[in-house]
């Protein structure tokens, strides 16, 4: 279970990118994310997964806890072999990595080879597309098919949660369909917890259980999704319609 | 002897000692891609690691040891030392603006080359026979056995790279972080391992190049030479590709070769500042090099 | 309540190099006792320092070059120590075999070097970081070969006898006389620098070194920008070469390393990069170094240490200093002077 407590993120000292930003991933939950750019979804993610230090940010207050361990002061590597998984934003596919070498990579942390073998095959039921682009550069596969490398690669690591960042994103809404059901499936399947970052709030609603609403660094609504989705005044925020969010 | 003859000899010969330029290059080039430091200190560690085979192989001090198990101790007091200056000097600059790990390579070279100094003196030594030596005739063609050992063993060498980094798991991990170090620290790859790694290599290669060198022309202090030689390589080939090395290193020999062959009587010296000439024109029209990624110039 | 510190009241105030009255005060005391300093120093039998502050001279006008060059226009020049190489041979041909009056033949050596160095400058601009540094080390490299290969550079063996000027009479061939011609040609020098740091050209090359995207789309033209620091910085490096040529009275290829390039810029760094003010304590602090290292070699109670051991010792020492102050004091010896500057100026308020 991923707990984050009252976080205050900061960055190069002086911008101020979180506050007070506290929330709850249950163990085999799917959790939303939502906020227009530049609201902090990304930075809170980052705060997860040790990344924010490689970008001269830091944590000023609250703490992170995952299992019962505070994390918020390690390396992102360590934080990775806990069992938390980052999918960055955009194409961080290995470029001159064959898929099947992103894929591998995926599963670098693990030692049960066997396993990783059929995972492997796993991924490639899946997201069939890939199996047909096994020996491609990472570079040369499209914007969707990257998503789905990026994604298959974090289940190669068989985390305990998976952290998205915007996996929606420049993606055809065919495509967002399905990259969005096989996360379900995953969930469902592997009881992988879900962190996902959106913009896209419809579609991350509909496989999530819970969400949090972000604004210039802060939660400014939460609830189980059907909630959420209902909400008039979730839909004015993330629409943009209301500039002045609701006393909640 | 017809006339073939002398062209071919140079070009053979030329090729036996690109593939040892080559191989050297390939420490720099894998430092830089997993580290992005410009070491230009690079030529100062083979020298340094010549001196170090001397010292257990050839000099008169030596203790008694059978070949392998010098060789062996001389690999292993490379990579400490590859650690060791990892530690020292790069460890902290990890996060610092590049150019200034730039500079501190220049003082690295300094250093380097004043413990060289002060060690070992001034002098050039022989490195003893640690290679078979005399002529091997090909028809007409002469070659220097030590360069035909020299040449099989820088080729091994490359191979036994170009398999760790396609087929381990640690040297795929290594080209992912070259890839995107992110990325590829969300899946567990320790930044801090990467670099001792890369370090360790550096000098292990830079070793195992000095000593391919000394014991074809000797172990002496020569590092311009070195330095410049490397630079040269890398920038031919490519400053980020393996593959670029061997094209640069063997280029840039056969070049040599043939320009003091030909030219040196006309213009007294020339092969010497050949491998610059070469390297300028190559920056000034294809900066990126032979098999350089294009994008690099922009660093 | 007393006004403390120095007010400023337009733009010129601000701009100014010496801003007060207490400043300039403190400046002639400055001025003067360098004037009568080598009269300090031959009443006190240490005339071999005066030997030592002349290179010093010599060296503060060559580094000024290159931190024009890379301290202020962010171009790394590896190859500083050719142009000065290229002044001084072309004093020591027109003086010595030409027969040429000093100072003309010492301004046309400028000249002629900054020329080169433009020419030079012209494909090399085109790259950036460490690219750059590699060609103008390549450079260097092929500027030795060519000399070395020419006839009337005397080849390896150089060129000796070169003569010593005389101004008004006075004939400039002892130290003393050398530190009267050095000294004003290093202040102007010192000057220019300041002053240029200060001028639209100067700061066109501090928007260069750190964006030059950004300073393009300002309308700064950078590569005339660049090219027009690499012609300022090098004929520093000619001047420079040509007073060292008049001043040993020999020019020869081995007096000129890439050691050198290495070293100047290791005093641009330990100074810190860009002021002025950092290129003087930087070649002032490190030639220090060697001088104590010198002396100490030399000392009665030191074990006898062979001339190659102190070569040694002088290029490590060198690089560790360098190696330190990039990683703990990156700024400089001009940060850490501005920071007790500061300190002194809130006494007893503090940080």
């Amino acid at each position: 279970m991923l707990k984050l407590n009252k976080i205050k993120a900061v960055y190069s000292d002086v911008v101020l990118a979180l506050t007070e930003v506290s929330m709850l991933v249950e163990e085999g939950s799917i959790v939303a994310l939502l906020g227009s750019n530049g609201s902090g979804k990304s930075t809170t993610l980052k705060s997860i997964s040790g990344l924010l230090k490689t970008e001269d940010g830091k944590l000023t207050e609250g703490t992170i806890e995952f299992d019962g361990k505070r994390i918020d002061k390690l390396n992102p590597e360590k934080i990775a072999k806990l069992g938390i998984c980052h999918v960055l934003q955009g194409r961080s596919a290995f470029q001159q990595l064959t898929t099947e070498e992103n894929l591998q990579m995926g599963a670098y942390l693990r030692r049960d080879k066997d396993n990783v073998k059929r995972d492997l095959d796993q991924i490639y039921e899946y997201f069939p597309q890939l199996a047909t682009l096994r020996h491609q550069k990472g570079g040369y596969l499209s914007g969707g098919e990257q998503q789905m490398l990026i994604i298959g690669r974090a289940f190669m690591a068989r985390p305990k949660t998976m952290l998205l960042d915007e996996p929606s994103l420049g993606l055809a809404p065919g495509i967002i369909g399905s990259i969005f059901a096989i996360l379900k499936k995953i969930n469902e399947v592997e009881k992988t917890s879900l962190l996902i970052a959106e913009q896209n709030a419809i579609a991350t609603l509909n496989i999530a259980n819970y969400g949090y609403i972000l604004q210039n660094g802060r939660v400014i609504l939460e609830g189980s999704a059907q909630v959420l989705k209902n909400h008039e005044h979730a839909q004015g925020i993330y629409l943009g319609l209301n500039s002045v969010p609701p006393r909640l | 002897m017809d006339a073939l003859t002398v062209p071919l000899q140079l070009i053979l010969s030329g090729i036996l000692v690109g593939s040892v330029y080559g191989f050297i290059a390939m420490g720099f080039v894998i430092t830089y891609r997993s580290t992005q430091v410009f070491n230009m200190a690079y030529g100062q560690f083979a020298v340094l690691g010549a001196f170090i085979a001397w010292t257990f192989i050839g000099s008169p001090e030596a203790p008694r040891l059978p070949l392998p198990i010098a060789l062996f101790l001389t690999l292993v007091v490379a990579i400490l030392l590859g650690l060791v200056i990892e530690r020292l000097f790069f460890r902290r600059m990890i996060g610092r603006p590049l150019f200034a790990t730039f500079m501190l390579t220049l003082g690295l070279l300094a250093i380097l080359r004043s413990v060289v100094m002060v060690a070992w003196g001034p002098k050039s030594l022989a490195l003893a026979a640690t290679l078979p030596k005399g002529p091997v005739n090909l028809g007409d063609i002469v070659l220097a056995k030590e360069y035909l050992w020299s040449f099989c063993l820088a080729m091994v060498a490359t191979l036994a790279f170009a398999f760790f980094f396609r087929r381990t798991k640690l040297g795929l991990a290594m080209r992912a972080a070259y890839d995107n170090q992110v990325a590829a620290r969300c899946l567990g790859v320790s930044a801090e391992l990467n670099s001792q790694i890369a370090w360790a290599m550096c000098a292990l290669i830079a070793t195992i190049g000095g000593i391919l060198i000394a014991t074809v022309s000797g172990v002496s202090l020569h590092l311009s030479e070195l330095v410049m030689l490397v630079l040269a390589v890398v920038f031919i080939g490519g400053l980020d590709s393996l593959v670029g090395c061997i094209c640069g290193g063997l280029i840039l020999a056969v070049g040599t070769t043939l320009t003091s062959y030909y030219l040196n009587p006309h213009l007294p010296g020339i092969a010497t500042i050949f491998s610059m000439i070469l390297m300028l024109l190559v920056l000034l029209i294809r900066p990126s090099g032979l098999f350089g990624t294009k994008q690099i110039e922009r660093v | 309540m007393k006004r403390r510190g120095r007010t400023k009241t337009d733009y010129s105030q601000d701009m100014a190099l010496i801003g007060s009255t207490q400043q300039w005060v403190i400046l002639a005391i400055f001025l003067a006792l360098l004037v009568i300093l080598p009269h300090v120093l031959s009443w006190t039998h240490n005339l071999n320092w005066l030997t030592f502050i002349n290179f010093t001279a010599i060296t503060i006008i060559a580094v000024m070059g290159l931190n024009i060059i890379t301290g202020m226009a962010g171009q790394v020049s590896l190859g500083h120590a050719a142009f000065i190489m290229v002044g001084g041979y072309t004093l020591a041909i027109l003086t010595s075999n030409a027969h040429w009056p000093f100072w003309v033949a010492l301004i046309i050596s400028a000249i002629i070097t900054a020329v080169i160095g433009f020419i030079v400058a012209v494909p090399a601009i085109r790259l950036k970081g460490f690219y750059l540094a590699v060609v103008t080390l390549a450079f260097f490299f092929i500027a030795q070969y060519i000399i070395r290969s020419l006839g009337i550079t005397g080849g390896i063996h150089g060129i000796i006898g070169i003569p010593y000027p005389v101004v008004g009479g006075i004939k400039i061939n002892t130290d003393i006389n050398w530190y009267y011609l050095l000294l004003p040609v290093a202040i102007i020098c010192i000057i220019f620098s300041a002053n240029l740091s200060r001028s639209r050209t100067g700061r066109a090359f501090l928007a260069i070194r750190d964006n030059a995207t950004a300073a393009a789309s300002l309308g700064i033209n950078v590569p005339l920008t660049k090219l027009r620091a690499f012609f300022i910085g090098t004929l520093f490096a000619g001047l420079a070469g040509g007073l060292w040529a008049s001043y040993v009275s020999v020019v020869r290829l081995d007096q000129f390393t890439i050691w050198d390039s290495i070293w100047y810029l290791g005093m641009i760094i330990i100074g810190g990069g860009g002021s002025t003010a950092g290129v003087v304590m930087g070649v002032i602090f490190l030639r220090l170094i060697s001088q104590i290292l010198h002396v100490i070699s030399t000392a009665d109670w030191m074990p006898y240490l062979s001339s190659s051991i102190m070569v040694s010792l002088n290029y490590g020492v060198y690089g560790l200093v360098i190696v330190l102050f990039i990683s703990l004091q990156p700024y400089g010896l001009i940060s850490v002077w501005r920071k007790i500057k500061l300190n002194y100026k809130r006494w007893p308020f503090g940080t």
